[in-house]
């Protein structure tokens, strides 16, 4: 399996970065082992069907390389999409169709190919070790969430959803894509959000002390990005990308299990 | 003619896929096979991926989830239990609560982990009318419920700051006949390497836990801007027992990396990173 990465701009001066290593980040054998590949970074505008190539790294003599999003001017919502690929590899300044990742898998050691996806604001930092499957940007699907990752007890905590959506093919137009929060209670729709392919949402929301909110898009598949901080700059930072609900389950045929969720979620939500 | 490649191709088409499931799962035809393949075959059986609790310095909370009431999208009564170990794996303590909600939040306290200040703990779950599982999807797909909850940590001395949160990783542990028992297994020694970049102003704690039913040997390397890599620290965790490493930036100024060596197919570690200020946590 190979994935993406991704910078966005979420707004409100938070920064964000990708770091990544020359380092196989699981394998078997003597000793830790090294791969070179270099990495292209492309991004698209909300008006645009085409992929522009903003940038194409190398770790030169280096084992680790950091990209950061404040190095191009990307617009709220707007992400840039980082892939790391061959050396050799031909990257054209303008695509329909992104380039397939490589896979720094070199054994039967299980691992998801990760980097480290953080954010800043104002000396504030926090990661994850995440990605984008490559699998999944090649298909529309749905998207269903819960707000376990916002329990903050304090009043002045800013809670975001950022859901990233990245469709590596090549698309013919741009529907409206829509991503709702609603009372998992009631299954009333409480607000939307309105995004399109190759961008992220960011749904900005108040947060329920008994975690009864429920997100969802019929549209689209996204990886959601869990945000919360104070107003204050000394404030400190929690990021977190959400389990999907096929985690809920064990077993084989765990995904049968996260389909009979799923279709009980999305019939109830309108 | 027929090429080697596409008798290979055919002879794996004609392999039932129940056999091929074996052959990829089971040790030692799979050195990299995270877990058991054989397990007691009960639906009410549910896995909890091993968390750690800090009470330490910090406040922890968890998040836990109510799989019956989400599947089918439900207020649904649920008995929650959770089972804390110390760091040399005795069970110290247990909290049990009843929770109709989609999520459960539980506040880690000294009385719940008998004064521990670190340590593991799991989650497990039953119902009261346990025959909503025999009927439910689960029993006729052989699928089990997961527990993967979410460990919210935040500084005791900053109390109105926010929490910063951090996903299970996999343990697979659960209680069956009043043992506590776990799908993790050992195999071939791994090499994991996070895609982290060490700091020289930042100061990092590595907390290891061991799942398995066996000692856990983690071998931890650090490598320097020179790609130079040396063996920092050696230390066996007792089953369902935990280790915290501190790496120490003022000594190892020019680190830029950390890997370590365990017969877990997948040695993750839990990760506080910390400026003397602020702090976050994730899991590597």
């Amino acid at each position: 399996m190979s994935n993406y990465f991704f910078l966005v701009n979420v707004g409100d001066d938070i920064n964000s970065y990708v770091r990544i290593s020359k380092f196989i980040p699981n394998l078997r054998g003597k000793s830790v082992s090294k791969i070179d590949f270099k990495i292209a970074v492309y991004t698209q505008t909300v008006e645009s069907l085409f992929w522009n190539k903003l940038d194409e790294l190398y770790f030169m003599n280096n084992s680790n390389v950091e990209i950061r999003s404040s190095d191009y001017k990307l617009s709220v919502g707007q992400i840039a999409v980082v892939i790391p690929c061959e050396t050799s590899l031909k990257l054209p300044k303008k695509v329909l169709a992104l380039p397939k990742p490589i896979s720094r898998k070199i054994d039967t050691a299980p691992v998801s190919e990760r980097a480290a996806i953080g954010f800043e604001r104002f000396g504030a930092f926090s990661s994850y070790q995440g990605d984008y499957p490559y699998q999944m940007s090649t298909v529309k699907g749905t998207f269903l969430s819960f707000d376990s990752l916002f329990f903050q007890p304090d009043e002045n905590v800013i809670n975001k959803l950022v859901l990233v959506n990245i469709f590596s093919k090549k698309l013919t137009e741009k529907p409206k894509l829509y991503l709702n929060i609603a009372d998992s209670i009631s299954k009333n729709k409480i607000n939307h959000e309105v995004f399109y392919n190759n961008s992220a949402a960011i749904l900005e929301f108040t947060y329920s002390r008994d975690l009864s909110n429920v997100f969802y898009s019929k549209d689209c598949v996204g990886i959601p990005i869990y945000i919360s901080y104070q107003k204050k700059k000394s404030s400190n930072l929690s990021i977190e990308h959400a389990h999907p609900p096929s985690e809920f389950f064990y077993g084989d045929n765990k995904f049968l299990g996260q389909q009979a969720l799923k279709n009980k979620w999305l019939h109830l939500l309108k | 003619m027929v090429t080697f490649i596409e008798m290979n191709k055919i002879l794996k088409s004609k392999i039932p896929l129940s056999f091929k499931k074996i052959v990829r799962s089971v040790y030692p035809l799979n050195a990299s096979s995270e877990h058991t393949y054989f397990y007691p075959k009960d639906s009410k059986l549910n896995f909890s991926d091993f968390f750690m609790f800090r009470c330490d310095d910090f406040e922890t909370v968890f998040i836990a989830e109510n799989n019956l009431a989400l599947l089918l999208a439900e207020p649904i009564n649920c008995r929650h239990a959770f089972y804390f170990f110390n760091s040399h794996g005795h069970l110290c303590g247990e909290h049990r609560d009843v929770s109709n909600s989609f999520h459960y939040l539980l506040k880690i306290t000294k009385q719940m982990t008998n004064s521990e200040k670190i340590g593991g703990f799991i989650h497990q779950t039953s119902y009261s009318n346990d025959l909503i599982i025999e009927d439910s999807i689960l029993t006729s797909n052989r699928i089990n419920f997961q527990h993967r909850g979410y460990t919210g940590y935040r500084k005791k001395t900053d109390e109105n700051s926010c929490y910063s949160y951090m996903h299970g990783n996999f343990g697979g542990m659960y209680l069956y006949d009043d043992s506590f028992l776990s799908l993790s297994r050992q195999r071939a020694s791994h090499f994991y390497t996070p895609q982290i970049i060490i700091k020289p102003d930042r100061f990092y704690e590595f907390y290891f836990c061991n799942p398995t039913e066996k000692k856990l040997l983690v071998s931890i390397s650090l490598i320097d801007k020179s790609l130079n890599s040396f063996k920092a620290v050696s230390k066996v965790i007792k089953p369902k027992g935990s280790y915290l490493y501190e790496l120490d930036t003022f000594i190892y100024n020019q680190i830029t990396n950390i890997s370590w060596k365990t017969n877990l197919p997948v040695g993750r570690a839990a990760v506080f990173e910390n400026n003397g200020f602020l702090f976050d946590v994730f899991h590597s």
